[in-house]
């Protein structure tokens, strides 16, 4: 029975869904849902049974699942199962299935047309090999197939590329439905009566004769088991009721569905709509039990008003299994509303901050529950009031709590890691100092935490949350405790590749300071887990000094740092770095053929060996020009720009990107204009001359740009749409009055947009 | 004098606008089903609306098989009796910023559908417009997805334009289409504190200049349309469309707290949402000044004159909140 189900339904609240859709795509991008997975240590799916899980807390619409997408294909395990065990003995399993849920109308129209005309066809003769076609429970099997499938027609809907031009399709072959009512009155068969029943109320339903429906509903329902067929049934009353905006009716059905039927809650869920409070209360006022009522308040509470829904429930009926949810959804808010700011606020300053935003009713309605001990889980209630303690500032209070749920909870890993992940937090909350003592009484946690945890795949256990959060708190204590060191190694939370986060390695006290720390080998635990959790190792350190050194000429000091960094001196520059071209285009020189390739240790001794040329007066214009080349390539603007591009420096396409000390170094020309001018002092040939002073336009073009723009930060867009990006730079105005003769300057008309636009004035 | 009669000059222009030649009233109508209520058609008539921008379906990502398909598909219990419709298919960005999205099969599909839903309902049209919020990151494949449509279909396409892409078409691109419409809306973010996102005359100053230099000829398209912006604890949880100020007035669970910000008072279900007590409602909605201040705008800055203003979107709800005559009022403004 592929597809069996809720199409229909689908389309009446289409309308519904659609709105839903827009609210999303109306915020497309939309950053104003919170992560909420990663803003908690309180894990639902380790209290509450599965069939809730779409409706755990979450900015979509489900939670993980976004909308509900199987309708039509919710119910095919529990139909197989069910029809291959009566039919067991005469079909087997993997026979049953096809029949079921695979293309199978074909075989089940000929072998319909065997029966009734008692001639062979190809279905008849292939499947008599298969199973007994004359078996009574066989023929009555396909018989209601061939009935069922005639429903199907109206009830499933096109493929997605496909359109039926009426919005809702209708049932109206009144040979079916009399052919499945006589069956259902006539069969002595219950298992066969019950499903005659559900499919004749289904067809009555796609006949879109609601009086007809409910009538035979009405009549019926007394004598018919309370099964997911029945409450299938009860989801399509419903739905006629939200049709004809008999809304209190309608939503009191799904309600019952909601309580009764686990498979169905994310359906009736999302069909539940009261439209105002009028036919809320009238659906309240339709609930014949206290369970009943405490069903509506249990699909209420889904939206968002979980502790009034609790309340109500636990006055109602304080075993209910709804309340489980419900309370997962109660904590994990409470959660979200607290925002913790360690990097402006101490940690004292936040404990206050989250003490304040615990919501006292809150507190008092979960204390009041788990004190009664009258709910189906008392331990889940024990468990949220601890951590509620532990958010209230109320640690002792927590551990007490924990001590006593400890023997109560489900034996499962999850349940024991989130009691231990509880406790963790508690007990990193009591700390206020840290020293050998306090340090003691969370370093096999923060072990678990950091580096057991994230190797096991545990989906659904939040830790996340405690792990970045237990950094923060600790790097805010060293903080205080003035230990530098520790307090950087504990603030890398979040990786940030602009590097602008960095700023620490500014300070060359600091960064001396880690050095001695990474290099040091008699570490206490904490400064070993301290260091397992930092994103930065020895070697980002020296790459750094390496590139500084550099970028500030200190060419034999870069060369001993970058000896340091193991396989990062190895790495290979994508483009020739003593190149000097008339345009600056990183891509077309990282695609030109390149004779030798330079590593970054090779690149350097080169330009050792260059300097000590200069200093020997040998060579001197090719040596400064290449040197000149090869300290422009590195900047921004050339054509080696990973030669900076490291962990602690950043990466990015635009120089704003990085913080600020780093911008300006790796826009400053000014070594490569140092040696572009001593190359134009020995130049000998006009030709010569005319490419260094077109280099040394290039740099003063570049001083334009840092000052207009990368300076001010400003970004890519006022910089794409500004007019002035051109002035006649001194270069340029000398290469025309005086060098119009050489080759050079027709290659640089040729090549140079800026120039052949100066010239054209 | 010559002072005084310069700001004479500006005060006629600004209330009167100008004369020349007014351009078309249309709308677009974005609802799933299309039936008209009374009202809805009574401005069609009195506005001698020629032409319906319909929403047809929107494409989406599958959520599972991450296939490109078309949602919601619009149905017709009644026939437009207008002369004109104009299928609209919205296509979301990220469709287009799928890895490996074979661009030219989803074209086909796309222009299959619009034709499937024409014959089905025994329609047709001259026109298909393609809305799209292009990113440069999906550009190359929203260039290439017009392109295909384009051969595959005869009829004249048009393709929504956003402001941002008017002032930066040499980087963004324009599309390979007949016309453009200018959508004059959506501009800021949505926001606790921010202002209002629908429309920002501050905003809107730093892209018009712009249209003088866009080579493509543009409609304009102008919003209608209001929403309320629920806020709890300080976030924003949902919009509510079709909501107003008046509407909230009425109703005694919601006080007024400044001009169009709502905080409500006793939890309660409104149209099917569940407000709960101390949640806040921004409404955001476009008033007749506004309209007139956009057209005015728009025609000083507009390369050449608009052959139609549509109006988004046509809903009896967006309707009732302005006086008759304000449609032709706003277009009279160019």
């Amino acid at each position: 029975m592929k597809k069996l189900f809720l199409s229909k339904l689908f389309l009446v609240f289409s309308s519904v869904l659609l709105l839903a859709y827009s609210v999303i795509y109306a915020c497309g991008g939309g950053d104003w849902f919170e992560d909420w997975y990663y803003n908690s240590n309180f894990t639902p799916e380790i209290f509450v049974d599965k069939s809730y899980s779409p409706l755990f807390l979450s900015g979509e619409v489900f939670y993980k699942i976004g909308f509900d997408t199987e309708h039509n294909s919710r119910f095919n395990d529990e139909i197989t199962a069910d029809w291959e065990k009566y039919l067991s003995g005469s079909m087997n399993a993997e026979t049953v299935k096809f029949f079921l849920v695979d293309q199978s109308v074909k075989d089940i129209e000929e072998l319909n047309a065997f029966y009734v005309s008692k001639k062979e066809n190809e279905s008849s003769k292939k499947w008599t090999k298969i199973f007994n076609l004359k078996d009574k429970r066989n023929k009555a099997f396909l018989n209601f197939l061939f009935l069922a499938k005639q429903v199907e027609k109206a009830s499933v809907g096109e493929e997605y590329w496909g359109y039926d031009p009426v919005q809702v399709k209708v049932f109206s072959d009144s040979k079916t439905l009399t052919a499945l009512e006589k069956e259902y009155k006539t069969t002595s068969d219950s298992f066969l009566k019950n499903r005659y029943w559900f499919q004749t109320l289904k067809a009555y339903f796609y006949n879109a004769n609601k009086e007809k429906t409910i009538d035979f509903f009405t009549k019926t329902e007394a004598s018919v088991p309370k099964n997911t067929l029945y409450y299938r049934a009860l989801s399509y009353v419903a739905g006629l009721y939200h049709k004809e905006k008999e809304y209190a009716k309608s939503n009191y059905l799904y309600s019952q569905v909601f309580d009764h039927c686990p498979a169905m809650r994310v359906v009736a869920a999302y069909s539940f709509h009261p439209q105002d409070e009028s036919d809320w209360n009238q659906s309240l006022a339709l609930a014949k039990t206290n369970k009943e009522k405490a069903a509506l308040w249990a699909i209420h509470g889904y939206y968002k008003d979980e502790e009034t829904a609790i309340a109500k429930i636990f006055e109602l009926d304080p075993s209910s299994e709804h309340l489980n949810y419900l309370l997962t959804r109660l904590i994990n808010n409470q959660e979200n509303k607290t925002e913790l700011n360690y990097k402006d606020k101490s940690v004292a300053e936040n404990k206050k901050l989250q003490k304040a935003k615990l919501d006292q009713s809150t507190f008092n309605l979960v204390t009041k529950i788990a004190a009664s001990n009258a709910t189906n889980e008392p331990y889940l209630w024990n468990i949220a009031l601890g951590y509620l303690q532990t958010l209230n500032g109320n640690y002792a209070k927590a551990d007490e709590i924990y001590d006593v749920v400890e023997a109560k909870l489900p034996k499962t890993e999850l349940a024991s890691n989130q009691l231990r992940l509880l406790r963790f937090v508690n007990n990193l909350n009591k700390i206020t100092l840290i020293n050998p003592a306090s340090e003691k009484t969370i370093l096999k946690d923060l072990n678990w935490l950091y580096n057991e945890l994230p190797k096991k795949n545990l989906e659904d256990f939040r830790y996340y949350n405690a792990s970045n959060w237990s950094k923060t708190y600790l790097s805010s204590l060293y903080k205080a405790q003035k230990k530098v060191v520790m307090t950087e190694l504990f603030s890398h939370t979040n990786y940030d590749y602009t590097g602008k986060e960095n700023s620490f390695y500014d300070n060359s006290q600091n960064l001396q300071a880690m050095k001695d720390f990474l290099l040091k080998s008699d570490k206490t635990e904490m400064e070993k887990i301290a260091q397992s959790v930092y994103g930065l190792k020895l070697r980002d350190i020296s790459v750094f000094q390496a590139v500084k050194a550099t970028f500030a000429n200190k060419i034999p000091e870069a060369i001993v740092f970058m000896k340091e960094t193991d396989s990062l001196q190895n790495q290979v520059l994508l483009g020739n770095p003593f190149n000097g071209n008339i345009k600056d285009c990183h891509d077309c020189e990282h695609a030109a053929y390149q004779k030798r390739k330079f590593t970054q240790l090779q690149f350097l001794t080169l330009i050792q060996e260059m300097q000590d040329k200069v200093t020997k007066n040998e060579d001197l214009y090719n040596n400064n020009l290449l040197l000149g080349n090869a300290f422009y390539n590195i900047s921004h603007f050339g054509n080696a720009r990973t030669f900076y591009e490291v962990n602690i420096l950043g990466y990015g396409s635009s120089p704003t990107y990085f913080r600020e000390s780093i911008k300006r170094m790796i826009v400053d020309c000014s070594v490569s204009k140092m040696y572009y001018q001593k190359a134009l002092a020995a130049a000998v040939t006009k030709e010569q001359k005319a490419k260094c002073i077109y280099l040394l336009a290039k740099c003063e073009r570049n001083d334009f740009y840092n000052e207009r723009y990368y300076f001010k930060n400003k970004d890519y867009w006022e910089f794409y749409g500004d007019k002035l990006n051109f002035l006649a730079w001194n270069g340029f105005q000398l290469l025309k009055n005086e060098y119009s003769d050489t080759k050079y300057y027709q290659d640089v008309i040729r090549e140079c947009g800026y120039f052949n636009s100066y010239i054209n004035q | 004098m010559k002072k005084d009669f310069f700001y004479l000059i500006l005060f006629l222009f600004l209330v009167s606008c100008s004369q020349k030649e007014k351009p078309a009233v249309s709308f677009y109508y974005w609802k799933t089903n299309f039936s008209l209520s009374t009202s809805e058609k009574e401005t069609i008539k009195n506005n001698a609306v020629q032409k319906i921008y319909i929403r047809y379906f929107d494409i989406d990502l599958h959520p599972k098989t991450e296939e490109a398909i078309p949602l919601s598909p619009i149905h017709f219990p009644e026939k437009p009796n207008v002369n004109e419709i104009v299928p609209v298919v919205f296509i979301k960005n990220k469709v287009l910023l799928k890895e490996n999205l074979d661009v030219e099969k989803l074209a086909k599909q796309t222009f299959d559908f619009v034709n499937l839903i024409n014959t089905k309902n025994g329609l047709s049209c001259k026109e298909i417009q393609i809305d799209c919020d292009w990113t440069l990151s999906s550009k190359a494949n929203y260039l290439r997805f017009m392109e295909s449509f384009k051969r595959m279909s005869t009829k004249k396409l048009s393709a929504t334009i956003r402001l941002h892409q008017i002032k930066y078409f040499e980087k963004t691109a324009i599309p390979n289409v007949d016309s453009g419409v200018l959508m004059y809306y959506n501009m800021g973010t949505i926001g606790v504190n921010t202002s209002n996102s629908i429309y920002d005359r501050e905003i809107a100053q730093r892209y018009i200049k712009s249209l003088k230099k866009y080579p493509l000829t543009l409609n304009f398209a102008l919003p209608i349309y209001s929403w309320g912006i629920h806020i709890r604890d300080n976030k924003v949880i949902g919009l509510r469309s079709k909501m107003s100020v008046l509407d909230l007035k009425k109703d005694k669970k919601f006080a007024l707290d400044g001009d169009a910000n709502f905080v409500v008072t006793t939890s309660n279900y409104r149209n099917g949402t569940f407000y709960k007590k101390g949640d806040q409602l921004k409404i955001e909605a476009i008033s007749k000044n506004d309209l007139k201040e956009m057209a005015a705008d728009l025609s000083e800055n507009a390369a050449t004159q608009p052959k139609e203003i549509i109006f988004y979107d046509l809903d009896e709800f967006n309707i009732k909140n302005y006086e008759k005559t304000i449609f032709e009022q706003v277009v009279s403004c160019f």
